[in-house]
């Protein structure tokens, strides 16, 4: 028999909040948290919108003072959705294994902060006003913090929250871009399957408010020239022209199922199928043939779930509002669904948050689990004309009731990665109280 | 078949290598590294891809000869791409070629990657250049972020600071050999190639895929890369000797050399590779994998964690410490790594600790994927029978007392092999191959 993986807590730090419940109730009420960004000043820089966290106090969740200094903004985050999801879990840390508890985060290259760096490149910038290798190497290198370099590997996240929980099990990390969350928690999934860990945390964390993270997607054409208000960002419209960023982490702990059942846990749903697939034609040529990519890594998860798609109820779909990705997608889906596609309720989660690239998969399959066990879909914001070849059922204006479950979830990289994942509604109730 | 294999996994499919493929400082092929190793060659030299004439450190294991403007040409869509991409796709034709797969592995969703590349290059000379033109007066703000916007704009390639991503590596791939099952990269520092061939093992094992390219690619031999290690103090110095500066294991080590490069190896389903006829190398028969949940700047001084790596990785292949013939050191020649994987080994193995040595005395550390070349030299071995040497070891280390094959390889059967691999910040995998027999 598989071992089956249930989802057991929900740990999230969003531009919505502290806690699942501000993003949910922010995803039901259809508000968006994006506005121009508050902690930098961008003086001749446009676009402006961004989702931040705002008021986050890392102390609140890490009581060394000296870890602090060791952490960039996106570890902080991570390690305070960490908490949060032990928390939500009502795990009794002081009775578990630790030996069998693993961690499988989502990140990438951490950007550095340029105020930091900046001591070491200032030391490095010869008399003329040139930067300068050799003074560089002399004066620059020695102007730095000595432990800079360990705020920014992107393993760092998940060896912070090893550290902070002392979770000895299997600790890995996935950067596949924007897929990658999702993929932390599917890979994190298989873990617990095969029996390396009975418990895992898994998700993903990022930040890119600032200059490093803003800069590089600006360069890259991926954000949205819009310059409005929150209801800018806009997925699957045909006034989508690339992506609002957000910060923020989310962190599922994941379970094995019995296990979870023993303890009386409450049971958010399970993760039924898993499928991942890169872009595998060329980048920089004919880009419209990697919807097939698409389109793979939802069959890969569907046939791991052993469903069809006509058991799919709702769609959180990845919609990150850059025109090609979103008709791939649409496409992707259309394909998939066929004549089924019509009673397929799709929303999209990015418009309430931003889009916070490595965290989105963890962030957004807490709604997703939120979906199933109050059998309500949220809405798909700021969609007022669905842009060409973008035609689904969408979920649009108010939430709505109605039966959800099964849930396919997508995460597709702006590098051409891509994961899904299928959710399964827990028939079963607690077997006891969990408090 | 063994009664042993047959309870190996809940699928009960064995993994084997049917094709390899490396670039590292001491050749471009595994072939030619394989023969460097066993010649005891370094592959360390002064630094030339930038200069680094006034740094702490100015020796490393750098590819040298690599005909990049060739690659490009034939692939204009590389024209960007990083120098651990390179590395990457070279060894990957390679461990295709080698498998006998030049013309696709098959059934193209049968076909996966679990790779670990490190992020492929970084173009310090205009990030420095921008920064430095966007330095303020203002001491509370060093840096003017708008200023440093617009110049990254002005100055910087959008596409080179994409194929930078770490999770480019496996795009490239992926388009080459039209891979179209699963896909995915994980980066967890120092182990993160021997992470991603367990991972793809524990694919193939699992029914995913048939054939899987694995391994990893990493170059963080840029300004930025090299003062990060500097400035933890975990690298050598020994600037005036670059060959005989990675000293794992001797009582003078002082740090490891960083290096660049790329192993790729294929993995594939045993009955997929028996029924197409393919060489194999040996088959992989267990992983390990935990967290030491220590402290993020030093290994738990007992080595907990990477014994249980080791246990566990011995354990899922139904193997005992007496089975194993050679152990592939992570042997960084860091004061502190090589006295606590000596424990570790001791406490494990008792009296009877097989020969174990460190080609990171050789190719120096390739990050992310020194684990998967570490891996292919115990393949290497188990073929040929020749224990690959730790070079530069004179001077016996009173804490570091086991047989590490000093100096010179040494004949030596092996049926069964360990490879272990420790990532900065507490990720401890071990992998365990063996002799594969019909």
């Amino acid at each position: 028999m598989k071992r089956r993986i249930a989802v057991t807590g929900l740990g999230l730090v969003t531009p919505s909040g502290k806690g699942w419940q501000a993003y949910w109730k922010a995803a039901l009420e259809g508000r968006s948290s994006i506005r121009a960004i508050q902690s930098m000043e961008l003086n001749g820089f446009i676009p402006k919108l961004a989702g931040e966290v705002l008021d986050f106090r890392p102390q609140d969740y890490i009581t060394q003072r000296k870890s602090i200094k060791l952490m960039s903004r996106d570890i902080q985050i991570a390690v305070a959705a960490s908490c949060l999801a032990l928390s939500d879990s009502h795990l009794d840390m002081t009775m578990i294994d630790r030996d069998s508890f693993g961690v499988c985060i989502g990140a990438g290259i951490i950007n550095s902060e340029l105020d930091e760096l900046g001591m070491g490149i200032r030391g490095g910038i010869a008399p003329d006003g040139r930067f300068d290798m050799a003074k560089f190497g002399t004066d620059g290198i020695k102007a730095l913090f000595p432990l800079w370099f360990l705020k920014y590997l992107p393993n760092m996240p998940a060896c912070h929250i090893s550290i902070t929980h002392g979770l000895r099990g299997p600790n890995n990390t996935i950067t596949t871009s924007s897929a990658a969350a999702l993929q932390a928690i599917g890979e994190a999934s298989r873990i617990i399957e095969r029996g390396d860990a009975d418990r895992m945390l898994a998700g993903g964390t990022d930040s890119k408010i600032n200059a490093l993270g803003l800069s590089r997607l600006s360069m890259l054409g991926f954000l949205s020239g819009k310059n409005g208000g929150a209801d800018c960002y806009t997925p699957f419209d045909v006034s989508h022209d690339g992506l609002i960023p957000a910060e923020g982490s989310g962190i599922v702990v994941l379970e094995e199922y019995n296990l979870a059942r023993q303890r009386g846990a409450q049971i958010y749903g399970e993760i039924a199928g898993f499928g991942t697939s890169a872009q595998n034609q060329p980048l920089g040529t004919e880009h419209g043939f990697s919807r097939f990519a698409k389109e793979r890594a939802i069959n890969h998860a569907l046939r791991d779930a052993g469903l069809s798609a006509g058991d799919i109820d709702a769609v959180v779909a990845d919609g990150c509002g850059i025109p090609q990705q979103d008709i791939e997608e649409a496409e992707a889906l259309q394909s998939v669904f066929g004549k089924s596609l019509a009673r397929v309720a799709i929303t999209s989660l990015k418009p309430v948050t931003g889009h916070t690239i490595y965290a989105s998969g963890g962030i957004e399959i807490a709604a997703a689990l939120q979906m199933m066990r109050e059998d309500t879909v949220p809405p798909l914001l700021n969609l007022r004309s669905p842009a060409s070849r973008c035609s689904l059922p969408f979920v649009t204006g108010k939430a709505v009731k109605r039966s959800v479950r099964h849930i396919l979830l997508n995460s597709f990289g702006l590098g051409g990665q891509n994961a899904s994942i299928v959710l399964k509604k827990s028939a079963e109730r607690p077997a006891a109280s969990h408090v | 078949m063994s009664d042993k294999k047959s309870t190996n996994g809940f699928t009960g499919r064995r993994v084997v290598v049917t094709g390899m493929g490396a670039v590292t400082c001491l050749g471009l092929g595994w072939k030619e590294n394989w023969e460097g190793m066993k010649a005891g060659r370094s592959g360390i030299k002064k630094i030339s891809v930038f200069d680094a004439a006034c740094f702490p450190t100015r020796i490393a294991g750098e590819v040298t000869g690599f005909p990049f403007e060739s690659w490009k040409t034939k692939e204009p869509a590389l024209e960007q791409a990083g120098r651990g991409t390179f590395f990457a796709l070279a060894s990957a034709d390679e461990a295709m070629a080698d498998a006998g797969l030049s013309k696709g592995a098959g059934d193209p969703e049968r076909f996966g990657i679990y790779f670990g590349a490190g992020d492929s290059g970084h173009d310090f000379e205009s990030f420095a250049e921008c920064v430095s033109q966007a330095i303020s007066t203002d001491e509370n703000s060093l840096v003017d972020k708008a200023h440093y916007i617009e110049f990254a704009g002005r100055l910087q390639s959008a596409r080179r600071e994409l194929e930078i991503q770490p999770f480019m590596t496996v795009t490239h791939l992926a388009a080459r050999y039209g891979i179209e099952g699963p896909a995915s990269n994980c980066l967890t520092a120092c182990a993160a190639s021997s992470q991603a061939i367990g991972e793809a093992f524990e694919q193939i094992r699992r029914g995913d895929a048939d054939v899987m390219m694995t391994g990893g690619s990493h170059s963080l031999l840029h300004p930025l890369g090299l003062t990060g290690f500097s400035l933890l103090t975990a690298l050598s110095t020994r600037n005036d000797s670059p060959q005989t500066a990675s000293r794992p294991f001797d009582k003078t080590r002082d740090g490891f050399i960083l290096a660049e490069g790329a192993g790729v190896l294929i993995l594939e389903e045993l009955s997929h590779a028996l029924a197409r006829g393919a060489v194999i190398y040996g088959e992989i028969t267990g992983y390990g994998a935990t967290s030491d949940a220590y402290r993020l700047t030093d290994m738990d001084p007992e080595g907990k964690g990477a014994r249980r790596a080791v246990e566990i990785a011995l354990k899922k292949a139904s193997l005992s410490p007496a089975d194993v013939d050679y152990i592939s050191a992570h042997g960084t020649a860091t004061k502190v790594n090589d006295v606590i994987e000596t424990r570790v080994v001791k406490g494990l193995f008792g009296e009877k600790v097989p020969p174990m040595s460190s080609i990171k005395s050789m190719l120096g550390h390739m990050v992310a994927a020194a684990g998967a070349v570490e891996f292919m030299s115990c393949l290497g071995a188990i073929r040929d029978s020749i224990i690959p040497p730790t070079i530069n070891l004179n001077e016996p280390d009173p804490e570091c007392d086991l047989d590490y094959v000093p100096r010179e390889a040494r004949k030596h059967s092996v049926k069964t092999a360990i490879s272990n691999s420790f990532g900065f910040g507490g990720q401890n995998i071990c992998l365990t191959v063996e002799k594969y027999e019909s």
